[in-house]
């Protein structure tokens, strides 16, 4: 480019010259000077012409015609404002629909997990037939020695609670147990302080602890010298080795303390065993399926080890080892790809609206490309002019949607698995996707229209005065048919909404079992200490419960060990019936320590015999009280009242059958109620007690008075935990009630789309066809024949399009039976329902521009000779 | 506006202007104006070019590193500005003539077909 700058500054001097000469020359013919100079401008020609097409020479032409056509572009979408703002909105909506859920599907799919060299990561778990999957401990150390295929293995326990006491306001934590090298082998250092050492995983050693960031900044002011500190869990002195990042998702607690691996649950012979969660690092380039024979030899190589009363569950142990990363994800991923299929819709439906309006504008703008191209211009260049005009739209569309996409990621962070280490970032990747599903928008809105006004005729148009019928009839079919799918891709996502809306709604409706109004729930945990006595805290939940039940406000107040809906605290055991000792039971069955009044508390129906009385303690007569289901379970039609039943390890003492009370839904209220069983907590003292009281009004009004109530039994008891029953019903289905939000808000983006579409091309058409309808009224035809004929074409596509979504549906709603509840994914109301309502949508749609079009003047209708909505 | 004589002269095609010009140098570097009469005097005054416009085309040449200029001086001692053809430019000429002949040639078969 040099060169060619310094021809261009000398390029004045050189015409300059050059007309000079050709002066001189004339003077020498015999001209005068006058004349000669004249001469000589007029035979050298257009001056600025020249330079101009000069420059030209020199500067990078496809850039320079890209610009022209930016400036041309810009120019045409001023001049067309209210195109312009209803192409670029629809874009954004597609977009950045698009984006947002892809952030999510990014942060959650597609990035590796932030551990050092993630794909060596596994999950191992041993099945047993029933139960959970989990590893039981006592198997543990042979795959620790004996295995041939991990570089490093892991555990951790289940995440327990404790109280952290001495520093402030005593407080509940989450405490896990991990073994000493398990977050060198994730890579995860700590911020503060080191690591767990391999000499802290043995017994009387593991009295360390490493604290969340999170804890350490809310509670200890992110003091560094924490590190060597002691702090108290359930009355244990642990020493602060470090802290962990706050990233560090994986195993979730507040605390982590070692596991001593020459504990005695490690044992096969332990009365007690633990469920584990393995993890382990592949040997490089070992495959997951070698990994897998090979735990599962040595795990059968252990049964030997176990006592032969454990050879029942043992004998069809089977293990498996899968990535980490579909572990932690494996529940969010069917929902990723449906809200990514949804929000693919709604681009699709997008493009297809955009690609209307430009065909609608590029018919209109017929007469324009026609004289371009009479004055020759390429079909090339104009085809590249109109992609330019898209190319605007779709950029100017694609910044708006990122923008308003990545503010949507905000909403769409409950997404994100709690357990999985994963953040949404807005970074290059995310920008990447956007444009190219902009890119791939651009094709498809871009191409077509741009390429059928390019072929317009040119003597043809400019003789039909800007509308050329052939290119008309033939774009119209194309358009109709795009508004027909889009009708089909949003009664596909309308379907899909309404499906689970339905589900939500069945779910709402299903009777609980108890009565959820005014209650507040306080679980208090108590430390799990050396000199554990049952009795104590026994003693502890009747001095709570006293002092709650006679708070102002409080109508009624009992205990349980578990609360509907809430978390699985209690134990689950295999019951036995005394004189039907071949009576086997298929599963273990929730038992449920309560205080006796709290089937009158929560209001669950006594069906035969009588609850707990304050009669029932513990050195009397134990009893039980079972739910219908476990009753008929056991005893069919039989009477259970007086039966004596046993559960727990032997040997357990025989409970005496008491009472039958109503089901409940306890788990969920999609679950069906199972077989439980409920004992007096005064019999069978738990450590882990929720208080639950009714109040006259508000209950949470109560909680700091429950609060202090608990405090003043015991200064060092925090509450866990403190909910009334509408936010733990709340809870239970605010997945369910996000998605059927999540998918609603894309169903009504695409019912919208669509019905913009659908008015697009009904008031198109309209336009089109004013003069015809102007000549019908002249001759006598009704307003009312003018408006049917134009809804008929609107409900044909409308006809065609719900045609084409039905069959959609039907195919693709199965991928979301997973997530409906007692509603079949063709469940013949919600298609006709949501058939008859974009019905009635497209029908409006038709119905204003038919209206307008049915009450023209002839008059004006015959002088018009236009080509087209501008 | 034309005069009798202007609209019998022909208008250059597209692209013959180059041509023109590298056949010009092939005698010796030329100052623009020079080039100009050249072309205008060897056609016998038949083609018509609008001088202004043989500036674009000795641009486009350098551009393409078929030509290339030098500082000289004219016959009257006048600093002037010397296009002169490089070998890339005189390889050219040779395509170019032959594409021309070839053209040409199908041209007048078309337009005389029984000669």
């Amino acid at each position: 480019m040099g060169r060619g700058k310094r021809m261009l500054e000398e390029l004045d001097a050189d015409i300059r010259e050059h007309i000079e000469r050709e002066t001189q020359d004339n003077i020498e013919r015999g001209m005068s000077p006058e004349e000669a100079r004249y001469a000589a401008m007029r035979k050298f020609g257009n001056v600025m012409r020249v330079k101009e097409e000069t420059r030209e020479v020199w500067c990078s032409t496809w850039l320079d015609e890209l610009w022209q056509d930016l400036r041309f572009g810009l120019r045409m979408l001023r001049k067309s404002p209210a195109f312009a703002a209803i192409a670029v909105l629809t874009l954004a909506l597609g977009i950045g629909t698009n984006t947002a859920i892809f952030s999510v599907v990014d942060a959650v799919l597609l990035r590796p997990l932030p551990y050092n060299d993630p794909s060596r990561l596994v999950w191992a778990t041993e099945h047993f037939g029933f139960g959970p999957s989990t590893v039981v401990s006592a198997d543990f150390p042979a795959w620790k020695e004996r295995n041939h295929v991990f570089e490093q293995i892991g555990a951790s326990g289940g995440t327990g609670g404790a109280n952290l006491t001495g520093a402030g306001e005593p407080t509940r934590v989450t405490v896990n147990n991990v073994t000493t090298g398990f977050f060198s082998m994730l890579g995860v250092e700590p911020i503060v302080g080191r690591a767990f050492l391999p000499s802290e995983g043995k017994k009387g050693q593991e009295h360390v602890a490493l604290l969340n960031e999170d804890l350490w900044r809310s509670r200890f002011g992110a003091d560094t010298r924490i590190v060597s500190k002691a702090i108290q869990l359930d009355g244990t002195t642990h020493t602060v080795v470090g802290v962990m990042p706050a990233s560090l998702r994986y195993p979730r607690a507040d605390v982590w303390t070692p596991l001593a691996l020459d504990d005695e649950i490690f044992s096969p012979h332990s009365p007690r065993w633990m469920m584990l969660a393995v993890i382990g690092r592949l040997k490089p380039r070992m495959e997951m399926r070698q990994a897998q024979s090979d735990l599962q030899l040595l795990t059968q190589a252990m049964n030997k080890q176990y006592p032969p009363q454990a050879s029942r569950f043992r004998e069809h142990v089977a293990v498996e080892v899968i990535s980490l990363h579909e572990v932690l994800v494996h529940n969010v991923r069917s929902l990723l790809m449906i809200l990514l299929g949804a929000t693919g819709f709604v681009l699709l439906i997008a493009c297809a609206n955009v690609s209307n309006l430009l065909l609608s504008r590029g018919v209109a703008r017929g007469r324009e490309i026609a004289v371009r191209v009479a004055l020759g211009a390429g079909r090339l260049r104009l085809v590249r002019q109109l992609l330019t005009e898209g190319l605007l739209l779709v950029v100017i569309g694609a910044l708006l949607g990122s923008v308003t996409g990545l503010w949507a990621t905000k909403i769409l962070k409950e997404l994100i698995p709690a357990g999985l280490p994963a953040d949404m970032h807005l970074d290059q990747r995310i920008f990447a996707f956007s444009a190219v599903i902009s890119a791939v928008a651009l094709l498809i809105f871009g191409l077509v229209p741009a390429f059928i006004a390019s072929r317009t005729d040119v003597n043809e148009t400019l003789k039909e005065g800007g509308v050329h019928l052939s290119a008309i009839s033939g774009t119209h079919r194309l358009r109709g048919l795009m508004a027909a799918g889009e009708i089909a891709l949003s009664l596909i996502l309308l379907i899909g909404a309404g499906l689970l809306s339905r589900s939500f709604l069945r779910l709402m409706e299903v009777p609980l079992g108890f009565d959820p109004n005014h209650l507040l729930i306080a679980t208090v945990a108590r430390p799990l200490t050396v000199d554990f006595n049952s009795q104590l805290h026994a003693a502890f939940f009747r001095d709570s419960l006293q002092r709650i039940r006679s708070l102002p406000g409080v109508t009624q107040a009992a205990l349980t060990e578990r609360y509907p809906l809430g978390p699985f605290r209690n134990a689950t055991r295999i019951v036995h019936v005394q004189g039907a000792e071949d009576f086997r039971p298929m599963q273990p069955v929730s038992v449920t320590a309560i205080s006796p009044d709290y089937f009158h508390l929560i209001g669950v129906r006594l069906l035969s015999g009588r609850t707990f009385s304050e009669g029932d303690v513990a050195d009397t007569q134990r009893v039980a009280v079972l739910n219908q289901r476990l009753a008929h379970m056991i005893f069919g039609d039989r009477n259970a009242l007086g039966q004596h039943i046993g559960f727990g390890p032997p040997p357990a003492p025989w409970s005496e059958i008491v009472g039958i009370v109503a089901d409940m839904r306890e788990d969920a209220i999609e679950r069906e109620p199972a077989p439980e069983l409920f004992v007096p907590y005064t019999q069978h003292p738990s450590f882990v007690m929720s208080l639950m009281l009714r109040a006259d009004s508000n209950p949470e009004a109560l909680a700091s008075a429950v609060r202090s109530a608990v405090a003043s039994v015991d200064k060092n008891q925090p509450v866990s935990e403190i909910m009334t029953m509408d936010e733990v019903l709340a809870n239970s289905v605010a997945p369910r009630r996000f998605r059927a939000l999540l998918l609603g808000l894309f169903a009504a983006l695409a019912l919208l789309l669509a019905a913009i579409g659908i008015y697009g091309v009904i008031a198109y058409s309209c336009s089109l066809r004013t003069c015809e309808f102007g000549i019908r009224i002249a001759l006598g035809a009704d307003r009312t024949d003018i408006l049917k004929l134009v809804i008929r074409q609107g409900f044909g596509l409308t006809v065609i399009g719900l045609g084409a979504g039905i069959a959609g549906a039907i195919g693709l709603t199965r991928y979301l039976s997973s997530l409906l509840y007692e509603v079949k994914p063709t469940d013949p109301l919600t298609f006709v329902a949501v058939s008859l309502i974009l019905s009635a949508v497209a029908l409006v749609a038709c119905y204003i521009p038919a209206r307008r079009v049915a009450e023209v003047d002839p008059m004006v209708a015959l002088s018009t000779n236009r080509s087209g909505p501008q | 506006m034309s005069t009798k004589e202007e609209r019998e002269r022909i208008e250059l095609l597209q692209g013959t202007l180059d041509l023109l010009i590298l056949r010009t140098l092939v005698r010796g570097p030329a100052h623009g104006h020079a080039i100009a009469k050249a072309i205008e005097f060897n056609s016998d005054e038949v083609l018509q070019v609008e001088q202004g416009s043989l500036y674009p085309a000795l641009h486009r040449l350098i551009k393409r590193g078929w030509i290339a200029v030098e500082e000289g001086t004219s016959e009257n001692n006048r600093r002037a500005k010397f296009y002169r053809l490089t070998t890339k430019g005189r390889k050219q000429l040779k395509v170019e003539t032959s594409k021309w002949d070839k053209l040409a040639g199908a041209i007048a078969r078309i337009l005389r077909p029984a000669e």
